[in-house]
């Protein structure tokens, strides 16, 4: 969330659908070859390959249930917990490998939820224009100025249930905005482009035309506007978390701290508590931003490394 | 002409949106202010007072009249700017709460985001120009690891190190109780002695932002045709990079950055949270959680306006700036 | 460009800080008492205390019927008639030296000699009559609804105010006593006293008077001409905003910045007491029940005899070991705290009422009660149906929701389908009091005033159809012999009869079993003896750690 803001060049437009139909003349997945290609993104991919390993695996990985509150509390790494336990008791270092399937399930899924939002509206808006688009556009210029950071706040602490669902929902619905946005401004120019022109003088519907004919045209931006969801999500969960008005009762590495925070990790002198789910947290962001810029050199030719 | 009276209608609309939901949003809440004072009060594990939360419902008064004529009345009552008394403050009014949290935000916020805007450029400028060295690199590299450390981690760290450990800077707060707040001289050294941790812990994400924007877009305008084309007429490298590249290139981050002015208020929930701030992002959360209605609607309304006021000077100073834009707006 | 470099070796000085701190820990010097314990004059120099109230970012504010709000001078500037020490529950002469029930409904109280304002002007009955009057006037400032019981007030000499109720008025004595007193040549000049702050030198009867205040501390100073001056041997009190609350304020503890405070700290014995075992100590007295509320107005929680199995089907030790880190003790099913009620249990009471663990037990009287397991091990209903039923706990209370996990284990072996949901507090509150629920947690009791503490949970009058609030029954407990009881109490004049009212009220808690209380809420309280040394504690409860001026007036200077 205070990762960094979404400054994106102006007019990126052209770059970005030079680099699609590059991709498209390759005949291979072409944004998977130019991610590949990329240094920085390769460990990224790797990064995150480990990570997603660590969470399907987590009750083979994990030494004990992450709830287990059956140890001495507040001691620090030892032989038998390696990370120390909590001040109730419990396996930091099964909760941080369970933490990891919270974070990549909610980077998935509100990821997912707000790419998609966002893809249907900017659609819509961007190829109906009209009223249609007057309406579509007000709301998405409302809900990119609206501040995210208090309405989150806002509607996670007077949800009437918590849990992790509501977190996610909580995220898609504050941040598809700005990929909406880039969205409708890229069909824009494409539904202009003579071979939709073609197809809509070959009577195909309009669905036809989006989902056969526009939507193979927008993969990088999707891609890049799902990379920036799920970082965006997995800050947003940890930050929420740490505030107290997540779910106590799923164990995320933003809880973690949270319970670290009040739990006196601090005082109590046991420091893996605080310090092990800020590590694994920078880590997996830390994937995703590098595979970032892989896919900002998707969009942006000019970013690329050769 | 058009274009700026879209702009303005687009403001106006997204006012009355906001205010609208700031009316709507305790109204749909479950559980009475009353109730959750008294609860607060108690702790967790006190049985509550009917009387005591009789006596506070009364102190704090009912709306009348049904929801139309509430929704006039407080329409009416924000034109006037009166916000109300704050439910956590009684009876002070909410004015004058956000009177007193203001100054702080707008101090330690506002000069953090000038220092990370300034610096951020200018390392951005620096990589970009640079671009595929071992300082484009370092900056790259090295802002991106320390732009996904989860902000509060590093605040709670840089405590626990700073503070708790060495005991240099204080755990928090605005000042000490031993100086009174006024012009003296002991009150402000003492207050930027307690600015030092939350400062620095926006100071180490804050550019990081700034430092990736300006680098990608001067990559993009160095690599333009007229760009090229000063190059190939033979002017200095670095004359290129500042006047072609640079200056346009800065262009996006000023505007964005007059949006992130705007957005100072929102953005400062957790750093003011952490190190306990007296600023309003605190006031916020506090707001929230207590179910201080009047203080949440406004400061909301505060944060929101922030918002359109800074994203309605960037987009006129955009449509200023480059024609383009009208133009495509008007078509 | 030394960033990433230097955020390299802040980790390195962090991992080297924290081994260093896992190792030794740091040293546990006192934080600000530099000066010696006691001062020339033989007194306590000054006190720190901890937070003083009024939100994060408080405003003067000694509206001593602000409960919201005011800040925590108000107790030590303002005085009652009598105040209870409210560890056993006995009155204490103070501003009045003596009452006499005139007649049921006849309350006379007479006021002590010589007590003064704080600006001098000298204290008297019309001050009293005042105030009763103010807040019958001001409902919003009647924090103890003692006007739902009072008919009038009047100073009937200089030293003697009578009070009139409308019914038999005993049960309200505790109320009518919690009044704090206010001058009226002051309070009548407020055009509204409601919203009348008081923040300029606020004029009191108490042993001390604010003497500076900023949000971030609140100071308060001894009041030479206090009525027991002598009993007053701290010069200072200073309040400290509680910063960050949580973690920081824990190590401001475990640092010695605070003479006292009361605050939960995990591991109260290692991060506190160890340091300095010496001069840091705790004590935890018990507060209100922490009950399991059944919905009674659901099968099977409206058949008694389901409800009388339950009571042996929690591990209540464990909920106080795990759950609560030992800090608090079991609850008795008698709904009284006890020891310190315990004057008001019936004799033949085994263990005071506190009821074992007995799993065996509770399965047996289920099965016996017609609640039988079927071959899969599911327990069913008197229909034949599997049970299922769900436990709702506040998600951001932690240590509640790790006592709803013991709960909801122990039901589960005893072959109930429980899940457990975690809503926020306002939707938890909301569903408890319209009684949208099956199984929940309440608090209940623990006042000084036994009418309180059996009709709010228990009196008809308190429920209210479901789907509608109930002021404080949620279990919905409908029965005309406790609202026979309940009357008795309220309308008792002697402690015999009270008594007696409150022995047929624990009884209907052991024999009906409308709740299951599991706990006692502790109250948190730390202290150090450096400086100070007469605080309450185990050995000497003379009163609850939350009394305040019972508390500084029991304090010596360390060493006299």
């Amino acid at each position: 969330m205070t990762t960094s803001l979404p400054i994106q060049p102006v007019d990126t437009e052209q770059a970005e659908v030079a680099a699609v139909e590059a991709a498209r003349a390759t005949k291979v997945p072409g944004w998977f070859v130019i991610l590949w290609r990329n240094r920085k993104c390769r460990i990224g991919l790797v990064m995150l390959a480990v990570f997603v390993f660590v969470a399907l695996l987590a009750p083979v990985l994990a030494p004990y249930a992450p709830r287990d509150n059956s140890f001495t509390a507040s001691v620090g790494p030892n032989g038998s917990n390696w990370l120390g336990t909590t001040a109730q008791g419990e396996d930091v270092l099964s909760q941080l490998v369970y933490g990891a399937r919270t974070s990549l399930l909610v980077g998935l899924a509100a990821g997912t939820l707000s790419t998609v939002i966002g893809l249907a509206v900017g659609l819509t808006a961007g190829y109906l224009r009209g009223l249609v688009d007057e309406v579509l556009s007000f709301f998405i210029n409302l809900a990119l100025v609206v501040p995210v950071l208090p309405l989150m706040i806002t509607l996670a602490a007077y949800a009437p249930v918590k849990g992790l669902w509501l977190i996610i929902f909580v995220i898609s619905i504050t941040g598809w905005a700005y990929g909406a946005r880039l969205k409708r401004s890229q069909i824009i120019t494409l539904r202009t482009r003579d071979y939709i022109t073609a197809a809509k003088f070959a009577g195909d519907s309009t669905a036809r035309i989006i989902v056969r004919e526009i939507l193979p045209n927008m993969t990088s931006l999707v891609v890049v506007g799902f990379m920036g969801a799920c970082l965006g999500a997995i800050g947003g969960e940890a930050g929420l978390a740490f505030l107290g008005l997540g779910d106590p009762t799923t164990t995320s590495w933003g809880t973690m701290l949270n319970q670290a925070n009040t739990g006196g990790a601090m005082l109590t002198g046991q420091w893996a508590w605080l310090i092990a789910p800020g590590v694994a947290f920078a880590g997996l962001m830390t994937a995703l931003t590098l595979i970032n810029f892989g896919v900002d050199a998707l969009s942006n030719p000019h970013l690329r490394e050769d | 002409m058009r274009y700026f009276l879209r702009r303005a209608g687009f403001f106006l609309a997204t006012l009355w949106a906001a205010i609208t939901l700031n009316f709507l949003i305790p109204r749909l809440q479950p559980g009475d202010p009353a109730e959750a004072i008294v609860s607060r009060l108690g702790g967790q594990s006190q049985a509550i007072d009917p009387a005591q939360v009789e006596s506070i419902r009364k102190m704090l008064g009912t709306p009348d009249g049904n929801l139309l004529t509430q929704y006039g009345d407080y329409l009416a009552a924000v034109a006037r700017g009166d916000f109300g008394i704050s439910y956590t403050y009684f009876p002070y009014s909410v004015t004058h709460m956000i009177g007193q949290g203001l100054p702080w935000t707008l101090i330690l916020v506002g000069v953090t985001q000038v220092v990370s805007f300034v610096a951020g450029t200018l390392l951005g400028a620096w990589a970009a120009y640079r671009r595929n060295s071992r300082v484009d690199s370092v900056i790259t590299l090295g802002s991106t690891f320390v732009g996904t450390l989860p902000f509060f981690w590093l605040a709670l760290v840089l405590i626990y190190v700073f503070a708790i450990t060495l005991n240099w800077f204080p755990t928090g707060g605005g000042y000490g109780g031993g100086s009174d707040p006024g012009w003296n001289w002991l009150f402000f050294s003492d207050a930027f002695q307690h600015s030092i941790l939350p400062a620095v812990s926006l100071l180490i994400v804050g550019p990081i932002g700034w430092i990736i924007g300006m680098r990608n877009n001067m990559v993009q305008t160095l690599g333009e045709d007229y760009a090229r084309l000063a190059r190939a007429k033979g002017l200095p490298r670095r004359r290129v990079a500042l006047t072609y590249g640079a200056r346009i290139a800065v262009l996006p981050n000023v505007t964005g950055f007059a949006i992130a002015l705007g957005g100072i208020l929102g953005g400062t929930v957790l750093v003011e949270s952490i190190f306990n701030y007296p600023g309003l992002g605190r006031m916020m959360l506090e707001a929230v959680s207590n179910r201080d209605y009047p203080l949440m609607q406004a400061l909301f309304l505060f944060i929101t306006v922030g918002v359109l006021i800074a994203n309605l000077l960037a987009d006129l100073l955009y449509g200023v700036l480059d024609p383009r834009v009208r133009r495509e707006e008007a078509g | 460009m030394n960033r990433p470099s230097f955020l390299r070796t802040a980790i390195v000085a962090l991992a080297t800080t924290c081994t260093l701190v896992a190792c030794t820990g740091t040293s546990g010097t006192n934080g600000s008492g530099g000066s010696g314990p006691a001062a020339a004059n033989g007194m306590v120099n000054f006190l720190d205390y901890g937070d003083f109230g009024g939100g994060t970012a408080p405003q003067a504010n000694y509206n001593p019927y602000l409960e919201a709000t005011r800040l925590g001078a108000v107790d030590y500037v303002f005085e009652k008639l009598m105040l209870y020490d409210n560890f056993s529950c006995t009155p204490k002469p103070w501003l009045a030296t003596e009452y006499k029930w005139t007649d049921p409904k006849t309350l006379t109280f007479k006021l002590r000699d010589g007590v003064k304002w704080n600006d001098g002007k000298p204290f008297t009955s019309k001050d009293v009559a005042f105030t009763f009057d103010l807040l019958h006037k001001h409902s919003a400032l009647d924090t103890q609804g003692v006007w739902r019981y009072l008919s009038a007030v009047e100073a009937t000499d200089a030293s003697t105010v009578t009070l009139k109720f409308k019914d038999p008025g005993a049960s309200t004595f505790t109320l009518i006593t919690n009044v704090y007193i206010v001058p009226e040549h002051i309070w009548s000049q407020q055009a509204d006293p409601v919203k009348f702050v008081n923040a300029q030198n606020p004029v009191g009867t108490g042993p001390m008077k604010v003497k500076s205040f900023n949000p971030q501390q609140l100071t308060i100073e001894r009041n030479p001409d206090y009525w027991q001056a002598s009993k007053v041997q701290v010069q200072e009190i200073r309040f400290h905003k509680a910063d960050a609350g949580g973690a920081v304020e824990q190590l401001k503890l475990s640092r010695g910045e605070y003479d006292t405070n009361a605050m939960f700290v995990p591991d109260i014995k290692k991060a506190f007491v160890d340091r300095d075992p010496k001069i840091n100590h705790y004590w935890y007295p018990p507060g209100g029940s922490i009950s399991v509320y059944l919905n009674l107005t659901k099968a099977p929680f409206s058949d008694v005899e389901f409800r009388k199995a339950l009571t042996t089907a929690f591990n209540r030790d464990e909920i106080v070991t795990k759950s609560q880190l030992g800090y608090v003790e079991k609850a008795s099913q008698t709904g009284l705290v006890v020891p310190g009620q315990e004057k008001w249990l019936p004799a033949d009471l085994q263990d005071q009422g506190r009821i074992s663990y007995d799993a065996g037990k509770a399965d047996a009287a289920l099965t016996a009660a017609g609640y039988k397991k079927d071959a899969q091990g599911k327990r069913l209903g008197k229909d034949g149906k599997p049970l299922k039923f769900t436990f709702k706990v506040p998600g951001s209370y932690v240590d509640w929701v790790s006592a709803a996990q013991i709960i909801v284990k122990d039901l589960k072996s005893l072959g109930f389908d429980v899940a457990m949901e975690t809503p926020n507090p306002p939707t938890y509150e909301s569903d408890r009091a319209v009684g949208r629920y099956d199984l929940l947690f309440g608090v209940h009791g623990g006042s000084c005033n036994m009418f309180r503490n059996f009709s709010e949970p228990l009196g008809s009058d308190q429920s209210a159809p479901i789907g509608q609030k109930a002021a404080s029954n949620f279990v919905r407990w409908n029965d005309p012999a406790t609202d026979k009881l309940l009357d008795q109490l309220r309308l008792a004049t002697s402690d015999e009869e009270q008594k007696q009212a409150v022995a047929g009220l624990t009884k209907v808690m052991v024999d009906q079993v409308p709740m299951i209380p599991l706990w006692y809420g502790a109250k948190w309280f730390q202290y150090q003896t450096d400086k100070a040394v007469g605080w309450p504690d185990e050995k000497n409860p003379y009163a609850a750690p939350t009394d305040n001026l019972l508390v500084l007036t029991n304090l010596k200077p360390a060493g006299s």
